[in-house]
């Protein structure tokens, strides 16, 4: 009851309250009055009376028109005010003019608005702050887990991936989120390192278990490790480092190999000059041609042992040199990274050059002699530059000033070069890439040089990384059936085919290609892009619309062959294309003819947009891109990958229309554009 | 040969080495002194100055890259000829040594026959077989 009546109508009737109440009073005392009063002053009463009733109604009608303009209406206006702050954010001061007449109502509200004002913008600060921490600590997260060097992978409890970084794609071939582990490595060694971490205490989250397996793409020999994630007692995941063993092993066996060897290359000729110098002790007076062919064969089994220790040192050289961290570096990273190890700038100049080596260790090395040099007073203007040779570049240092001793370059050579390598020292650096530096006399002056194998990438051998390299909200696993699961829960394969004509029957496959969706988002890292050998000539007419040639496809394989690397890409996802009767004719024939069957579930973006814009008149991907906004680069366009990724823009934006249509699973969507394949 | 025999500085710690090289080179008809250190062969240098310095790289107080550079840098001895000797040679070494201002480079374990005819043909003198 209180609730419903208003502020305003409870005011006025108080008012009317006033008024009657004063109305009656007045009417009750005139009464009495009138009943004993003569009757000369009767008529006076009546007339006061009336004039007292109409001045109380009148009086109770003015200040309630008046205590409503000043009280009742900016109490309100004041209640909605604070109303309005509290629910959302107005930083316009309270209007104090409209409660001018609420005393110190008007300021207290008012102190209220400011206090809350103050509060938000303090939690605001709060959360931008903490946020930009979050942000900081996700891309440094990123960053390292992007460019550490061991291969690193997270896997869900039921072995999908969940993440993965650089150096994993560089070991283990190409990667895909939530696909299964086992499509890399073999899992029954990481199963059974798992079992393994099942006995470490439940306390101990550093525990990790030892594994030997083999990478399924090259057999290379991986040692790995596997620890557990849990969040809130529940185990989510596992994490798995890998490296290469490969070359240890190989290089284990031909250092066992050599040693066997040159035990027996060695106790051969070491047995024939001792017995041959016993000769010689005890037959002094040996005829010459006797000791002339003794000293022969002396001189020839001295010769053996000189090889096999040449051929042992050889041996040793070459398995050690596979085993160094070495790659293709150029010498401007070398030098940029000197810069930030000397506390002075250095000059230096390079033309490009790349050498091969360990450059972490050769950085280290270079700027401990020019911190050297440069630590003695005499010296200055050090300058660092490279010059290319035949199968080297010379990494040189040049300076001012007083000469370096030999002696002094070769004591600093033996520092260890950074504590991260322990007591690696400059010597074993220099050995390790069978090089070493000296001081020559140059046309302008002494240099110390430092000759390197001549390199020849561009020192980039890891792949490039998509950004999408991890989704952690696929931890759970999704028991649905396909067909049953949430259309943006549905894994896709959005692919597109050039061929050499419109005729399924007849015409072939030139280039297939083709781009994941996963938890609604397109994965541009995880493509797939394939020129494919047709078998046969491709039509000018065709060349003309996908700009592939003859010659581009004479040394791809056939389709047979990629559709096998195709088969797996697809495997657990659905297939989308535009005009999908189409691509999915040519991938029929293929099964017919005895090749692999991809006969995945298959969405037509041109069918839902018949079924999704019935007026419209373009259906095209063109006019679907157009309406959507998608821009496709006109380079793009009728090549296999750009179209792939064009129909993969216009499913993802499709997506919301259709569960706004009621297609929420994959079944209704089928069922929806009434596709038959 | 001349009347006046040339002088050989040999600087080699291995004493087996030294030995038959000391008897081979003497053969030849040189005056040969051997020391066993760079301490001793700096001390030899700053008196009589030997015609060729036979110098080993390995030596138990300082490199032979040391001395050598002393040899080039110093100028009375500036003009020495000088062979180097490795048990550890390979290209880059004998690069290192060259650059250093070595005349010739020789790598253990060698001919000795090769070695007594390096040292005839660098002191301009015949080789006696």
């Amino acid at each position: 009851m209180d609730e419903k009546l208003g502020l305003r109508l409870r005011f006025a009737l108080f008012f009317v309250a006033l008024a009657v109440g004063g109305s009656g009073i007045v009417t009750l005392g005139l009464w009495l009055g009138y009943s004993r009063a003569d009757d000369g002053i009767q008529e006076a009463l009546m007339i006061a009376g009336l004039v007292s009733l109409f001045g109380i109604v009148g009086l109770a009608v003015w200040v309630g028109y008046l205590f409503d303009m000043n009280v009742a209406r900016p109490i309100l206006a004041l209640s909605a005010e604070l109303h309005t702050r509290a629910k959302s954010e107005v930083s316009v001061d309270i209007d104090k003019g409209t409660a001018r007449y609420l005393g110190a109502l008007a300021p207290a509200a008012q102190a209220i608005h400011e206090a809350l004002e103050d509060t938000r913008e303090s939690l605001e600060s709060a959360l931008a702050e903490k946020l930009a921490v979050m942000t900081r600590d996700k891309a440094l997260l990123e960053a390292l887990l992007r460019e550490l060097k061991d291969a690193v992978l997270v896997v869900s409890a039921d072995g999908r991936i969940l993440m993965y970084n650089r150096a994993a794609v560089a070991l283990l071939g190409p990667l895909g989120l939530d696909r299964p582990l086992s499509q890399v490595v073999p899992t029954e060694p990481v199963m059974s390192a798992v079992a393994h971490l099942e006995t470490a205490p439940h306390w101990d989250k550093t525990a990790h278990a030892g594994f030997l397996t083999a990478a399924k793409r090259d057999g290379r020999i991986l040692a790995g490790a596997v620890s557990n994630v849990s969040f809130s007692e529940d185990r989510i995941g596992h994490v798995l480092m890998f490296r290469d063993r490969t070359d240890d092993l190989r290089v284990h066996g031909e250092l066992e190999h050599l040693l066997r060897q040159m035990i027996e290359a060695v106790r051969r000729p070491a047995s024939a000059i001792a017995a041959m110098l016993d000769v010689v002790e005890q037959v002094p007076d040996m005829q010459s041609d006797r000791r002339s062919e003794i000293r022969d064969a002396m001189r020839s089994e001295l010769s053996r042992l000189s090889n096999a220790i040449e051929t042992a040192s050889e041996g040793e050289a070459r398995a050690y040199r596979a085993m160094w961290p070495i790659r293709d570096v150029s010498v401007e990273q070398i030098f940029k990274a000197m810069d930030l190890h000397l506390p002075e700038a250095v000059s230096s100049q390079n033309e490009g050059e790349v050498v091969t080596c360990d450059g972490f260790a050769i950085t280290e090395v270079l700027s401990n002699v020019v911190h050297s040099m440069m630590a003695e007073a005499g010296r200055s203007n050090p300058r660092m530059y490279a010059e290319a040779q035949d199968n080297e570049v010379l990494l040189c240092i040049a300076w001012d000033g007083k000469q370096v001793p030999i002696a002094e370059l070769e004591q600093w050579l033996d520092h260890p070069i950074a504590p991260a390598y322990g007591r690696y020292t400059g010597r074993d650096a220099l050995v390790a890439h069978k090089t070493d530096m000296w001081i020559e006399n140059a046309e302008d002056g002494p240099r110390i040089v430092l000759p390197l194998k001549n390199g020849t990438a561009s020192g980039q051998d890891a792949p490039d990384l998509p950004f999408e390299f991890y989704d952690f909200n696929l931890t759970a696993k999704i028991d649905a059936e396909l067909e049953d699961r949430p259309l943006r829960d549905v894994p896709y394969i959005v692919f597109d085919t050039e061929t050499t004509g419109l005729d399924t029957n007849r015409d072939e496959v030139v280039q297939i290609s083709a781009v994941r969706i996963l938890g609604g988002r397109l994965l541009g890292g995880e493509s797939f892009d394939q020129l494919v050998n047709p078998g046969r000539a491709i039509p000018k007419a065709s060349e003309e619309i996908h700009g592939i040639s003859d010659q581009m496809v004479s040394g791809a394989p056939p389709f047979s062959e990629v559709a096998d690397h195709f088969k797996t890409y697809c495997d657990g996802s659905v297939l989308v294309a535009h005009h999908a009767a189409f691509d999915m004719a040519f991938l029929g024939r293929l099964k017919a003819a005895g090749g692999p069957a991809i006969d995945n579930a298959a969405l037509c973006t041109a069918r839902l947009s018949l079924q999704l814009f019935p007026h419209e008149a373009d259906h095209t991907l063109d006019g679907l891109a157009k309406r959507f906004g998608i821009q496709i680069p006109s380079e793009k366009r009728h090549t296999a990958l750009g179209d792939s990724i064009a129909t993969a823009e216009v499913l993802l934006k499709m997506l919301p229309l259709l569960e706004e249509r009621g297609v929420t699973t994959l079944r209704d969507a089928l069922e929806f554009q009434n596709l038959v394949l | 040969m001349t009347s006046e025999k040339k002088k050989i500085l040999l600087v080699e710690d291995e004493d087996n080495i030294a030995l038959a090289l000391e008897f081979l080179i003497s053969r030849q008809g040189f005056d040969l002194h051997r020391v066993s250190d760079g301490k001793q062969a700096l001390q030899v240098l700053s008196g009589d100055l030997p015609d060729l310095v036979v110098l080993d790289l390995r030596l138990p107080d300082r490199s032979g890259y040391e001395i050598l550079q002393h040899i080039r840098n110093t100028e009375p001895l500036k003009v020495l000829k000088v062979l180097l000797m490795t048990a550890s040679g390979g290209e880059i070494e004998q690069r290192k040594g060259l650059a250093l201002g070595a005349d010739e480079f020789m790598t253990k374990p060698f001919d000795t026959t090769e070695l007594t005819r390096k040292i005839c043909q660098m002191l301009g003198e015949e080789y006696n077989g």
